[in-house]
């Protein structure tokens, strides 16, 4: 077996397995959101959803991740293509957005807990706090994965491996988007009103 | 332009995430502005959301990751067909399980039992 | 700088010391036993740093081994003490140490004895079945071994220091919320079964992976052997069920630490989404142990009657119904929360269903049966045992999906016959048909026949004398976990009898060692000299006894669906082609660090030590960047090894 072969089956494994491992982060979310539905209105004389939210800084935090999945995307398909200094670029960019996000959900949250709005208050809070954070969490490893990465990019040549690992790491990057669009619409812009 | 920005800007997955960038944002201000100027809720509500959400996941899906082009065996999709099912199978069956005990046991409501025998159909006699 | 560890946490009654003298004797016996024969450099690099799946594979039954020994005591102490404890008479556990001792026996039974007997069989055969080398990630493989080992670790340390949970083995809420269980407890239950039950989802993905994309050249999936099917649908039930546990436990555990309430009594939790959540698990849980059972015994049956197995499509599309089915009845666990008639039915009506593939597969096995010439070889006869069990635990299932006689046997003994009727009756008895089936292609020599046959009839008896009386005194309403009942209901004597049934097994338990030790004595004359010796059908057969670490000499490509039969029949000449070099994993102790800082960090928790989580969460990071940066790479044996090794176990089957 030739040594290309070889490596090609194995990242072709490798993008199995990881997807594999995104479909079990799909259902640890859709467990966490299934709570979060259920709990949603139980926010026994706390606080509900119409009352601590801010929209238009929910917005811009939306549009930043989904800014960061599209320059996470582009990064790959110009490392593919041997272009290291722009996939560098785009990818500090993908950083940069991603910090921004993590830092505005971390404000969002402080600034809840000082106004007296803990998890502990209600089982809405509680269901609120740890499905938002799990993905905050996520977005943390990415950005670590990330950072692991972005040195590979200061060199003049990319191998294949960081190629693959790249994909991945969007594959990752991408469905914590998707994730994402799902807290915005159920959390955010649902909200407490009735269905 | 140079040589590699050009087969870059050329490139058909160039175009996708293009498409998928300006799809994903067009998709979450109506979804955003929708839901903001309504403050009753509803179901057709509910359902308008969800059908904006479903397109932001398909277009994630298609454009970003790139599902819809998987060469044979497929085994991305089916892996996802299999998540979409047990997800479907987990989140609704909880939320009905939940909602129909709660609907049964609802403890701060007097007149429960009255509702129940109503909303079950059964004549009452005095 | 502790937490809430000190002193206290030492055991003080005399049963619980007991128990702790008996497992850290152990331990310090095993230890003294490999310094004194200066052992510990050869299991350090032979054992446990290998990525060999056939290693790790006996190390899981090693450890699934030694659980179910303590399982087995759990269960002796608890029948014992039910079987005394009538009237006057209140035995000699107190209630407390009985319930934790039914909550560490189910816990034990399942995750660490069912789970593990499972892992360990697919790592031992899957990779050869298949005609492959090795699993998709041999080092993924080594990790989730340690972290089931680590959750293992940390069932056995509550003996030790501190309790374990008394809460049953899936802590309903609010009595395992912290108000009611203050004490570390359902701590240390939560963190075992955390991290066991990652180690599981990333078997999961593995096996998986090594499924779709490890095949030998031509075995398409419909050629595949129906346990490579069962396995996977297995698994494709353990990545989707395993997340919910994980978030389940994480949940509850997040009620306990940092004061959330999703499950308490007050603002606003909920305590019955626990029951949900636990058992939309809890369901595919029990199909993921007893589908790679169906895949053992589909392959046994085929073997003994000479035959091909019967309804190979119908047995995969009934295995993938059963993938699909099994998340839509959980709900049948808890008939009597609270839930309206449309969803009791709904739920009953979709248990009755399931039934159905379940049903499919006893006429396939009895079918494939019918005109073979059987040959009654130890994993045959218990085959024969599992049929009958099974489908009476199979009945009693369907009866109990009624929601009406639900509501009848809820939490009752019946309940408890009939999931260890499911569980020893189906699953038990499977892995252990399976063990005996390749014990000789991984060992090189056949377990002794007849020895065997008593440890068959020995745990039948055992298990019918235990159980069977477990229906009865259900029906008169003897409710499950009961530790003391009153002499004027009359049950004593059934009880009694269910203890000698646990008795009875614990002799055939005995008789199960006696064989592996007069087999290991007896191994020349046992010895499987061709690699082949039930006449087997499917590939891992082809290769020698035991079989090499690289599996095979050359990959095999496959034409046919059972191939070395076909191959055997055609008389095909062996693979001419040259000997070429062979890319092995190297070892490493990546996983066990890793693993042990998972545990460490499961105990700093338990015990709120919060310096030393920090330490072992930022230590499982750091080993995992710098394996990410520093690939240790693989070591390739040469082709004219390779050769050498062949012909070397060449000459010694001739002669």
């Amino acid at each position: 077996m030739s040594h290309t072969l070889a490596s090609t089956q194995n990242s072709s494994k490798v993008q199995l397995g990881f997807w594999i491992y995104l479909m079990t982060d799909c259902i640890l979310f859709a467990t966490l959101f299934a709570v979060y539905a259920v709990l949603r209105n139980n926010t026994a004389g706390g606080p509900s959803a119409s009352d601590i939210f801010d929209m238009p800084f929910i917005l811009v935090e939306t549009l930043l991740l989904l800014a960061s999945s599209f320059t996470a995307g582009i990064a790959l398909l110009a490392a593919k293509k041997s272009m290291i200094s722009l996939a560098r670029k785009l990818l500090i960019a993908t950083l940069v957005l991603g910090v921004s996000f993590l830092a505005m959900e971390l404000y969002e949250f402080i600034k809840m807990y000082n106004e007296g709005h803990s998890w502990r208050e209600s089982a809405f809070l509680s269901a609120y706090f740890t499905l938002v954070a799990t993905h905050g969490l996520h977005i943390t490893a990415g950005i670590i994965w990330l950072l692991v990465l972005l040195p590979k990019f200061f060199r003049s040549k990319i191998d294949s491996l960081t190629i693959s690992r790249l994909t991945l790491f969007s594959m990752f990057w991408h469905f914590l988007d998707v994730v994402w669009i799902f807290i915005f619409t159920v959390v955010y812009l649902i909200g407490d009103k009735t269905l | 332009m140079s040589a590699p920005t050009k087969s870059l800007l050329q490139d058909k997955s160039f175009k996708l995430y293009v498409q998928g960038f300006v799809f994903s944002l067009i998709f979450t201000l109506a979804a955003y502005f929708f839901a903001t100027s309504n403050t009753s809720g509803g179901l057709l509500f509910g359902i308008t959301l969800a059908l904006f959400a479903f397109g932001q996941l398909l277009t994630q899906l298609i454009c970003f990751l790139h599902l819809d082009q998987e060469s044979k065996p497929r085994y991305n999709q089916m892996a996802f067909i299999y998540t979409a099912l047990t997800v479907f199978a987990i989140v609704a069956g909880s939320l009905w399980i939940m909602h129909n005990l709660h609907y049964n046991m609802k403890p701060q409501d007097p007149n429960i039992e009255q509702k129940i025998l109503e909303n079950e159909g059964y004549e009452i006699r005095q | 700088m502790l937490g809430k560890l000190n002193l206290d946490a030492l055991p003080y009654d005399p049963i619980a010391i007991g128990g702790a003298i008996s497992l850290i004797g152990g331990t310090i016996g095993i230890a003294a036993l490999l310094t004194y024969k200066k052992r510990w450099g050869w299991l350090y690099k032979e054992w446990l740093t290998s990525l060999d799946a056939k290693k790790i594979g006996i190390m899981y039954i090693v450890v699934a081994t030694l659980m179910l020994l303590r399982g087995l005591m759990d269960a002796a102490m608890l029948r014992g003490q039910t079987a005394i404890a009538s009237g006057e008479n209140s035995g000699y556990l107190t209630s407390d140490h009985f319930q934790q001792m039914f909550s560490a026996h189910g816990t034990i039974m399942i995750f660490f004895v069912a789970m593990g007997l499972m892992f360990g069989l697919i790592n031992l055969v899957l990779p050869l079945m298949l005609g492959a080398r090795d699993v998709a990630f041999p080092f993924l493989n080594s990790v989730s071994f340690w972290l089931f080992f680590a959750g293992m670790a940390l069932v056995n340390t509550s003996l030790i220091i501190g309790e374990f949970s008394a809460a049953g083995w899936l802590a309903y809420p609010p009595l395992s919320g912290l108000e009611y269980s203050p004490g570390v407890g359902v701590d240390y239950w939560i963190w075992s079964l955390q991290i066991a039950g990652i180690g599981s989802l990333l078997s999961g993905i593995n096996f998986i992976t090594t499924i779709l994309k490890m095949r030998a050249p031509g075995m398409t999936l419909m050629k595949m052997p129906i346990f490579a099917w069962s396995v996977l649908t297995s698994m494709m039930l353990v990545v989707t069920a395993f997340p919910v546990l994980t978030v389940t436990l994480g949940l509850l555990s997040l009620d306990r630490l940092l004061g959330t309430n999703f499950f308490t009594t007050t603002l606003g939790g909920d305590p019955m989404m626990y029951v949900n959540l636990i058992w939309a698990w809890g369901h595919p849980e029990v199909y993921i142990l007893i589908l790679p059972a169906f895949g053992i015994f589909s392959e046994i049956v085929a073997t003994f009657s000479r035959k091909r197995l019967f309804g190979y499509k119908s047995m995969v599309i009934a295995l993938l119904a059963i993938a699909v089915l099994s998340y839509i009845v959980w709900l049948h666990h808890f008939f009597t929360m609270g839930a309206g008639p449309n969803v009791n039915a709904f739920f009953g009506i979709m248990t009755m269903i399931i039934a159905i593939p379940t049903g499919v597969k006893v006429f396939n096995w009895l079918f494939t049966m019918y005109r073979g010439s059987i040959d009654f070889k130890n994993p045959m006869i218990w085959f024969l045992g599992f049929v009958m069990t099974f489908t009476i635990g199979g009945m009693t299932g369907v009866m109990m999906s009624v929601p009406a006689i639900d509501f009848q046997m809820h939490n009752s003994m019946f309940l408890v016959a009939h999931f260890h009727n499911m569980i020893i009756g189906g699953v038990v008895f499977g892995y252990i048909a399976g063990f005996i089936y390749w014990f000789p292609k991984i060992f090189g020599f056949r377990l002794h026949e007849k020895l065997g046959t008593y440890v068959v009839g020995a745990w039948l008896i055992g298990f019918l004398l235990a159980f069977l009386p477990l229906y009865i005194l259900g029906l008169k309403g003897a409710t499950r976990r009961l530790d003391h009942y009153d002499s004027s209901l009359g049950w004593q004597w059934l009880f009694i009898i269910s203890a000698i049934g646990v008795g009875v097994i614990l002799l055939g338990v005995g008789l199960q060692l006696l064989q592996l030790y007069v087999s290991i004595k007896q191994r020349h004359k046992l010895r499987d000299t061709n690699g082949d010796p039930w006449n087997g059908r499917t590939l891992e057969w082809s290769t020698p006894s035991p079989a090499p670490f690289y599996n095979f000499a050359k990959l095999p490509s496959v034409t046919h669906r059972d191939e070395f039969w076909e191959r055997k029949r055609s008389k095909s000449k062996p693979d001419a082609s040259p000997y070429e070099d062979i890319e092995l994993p190297r070892n490493t102790p990546d996983g066990i660090i890793i693993a042990g800082m998972a545990g460490a960090v499961g105990f700093a928790l338990i015990w709120h030590i919060w310096w030393l989580a920090a330490l072992g969460l930022i230590g499982c990071i750091v080993i995992l960047i710098r394996r990410s940066i520093i690939n240790p790479g693989e070591i390739i044996i040469p082709a004219a090894a390779i050769k050498a090794y062949e012909n070397q176990l060449l000459k010694r089957t001739r002669s």
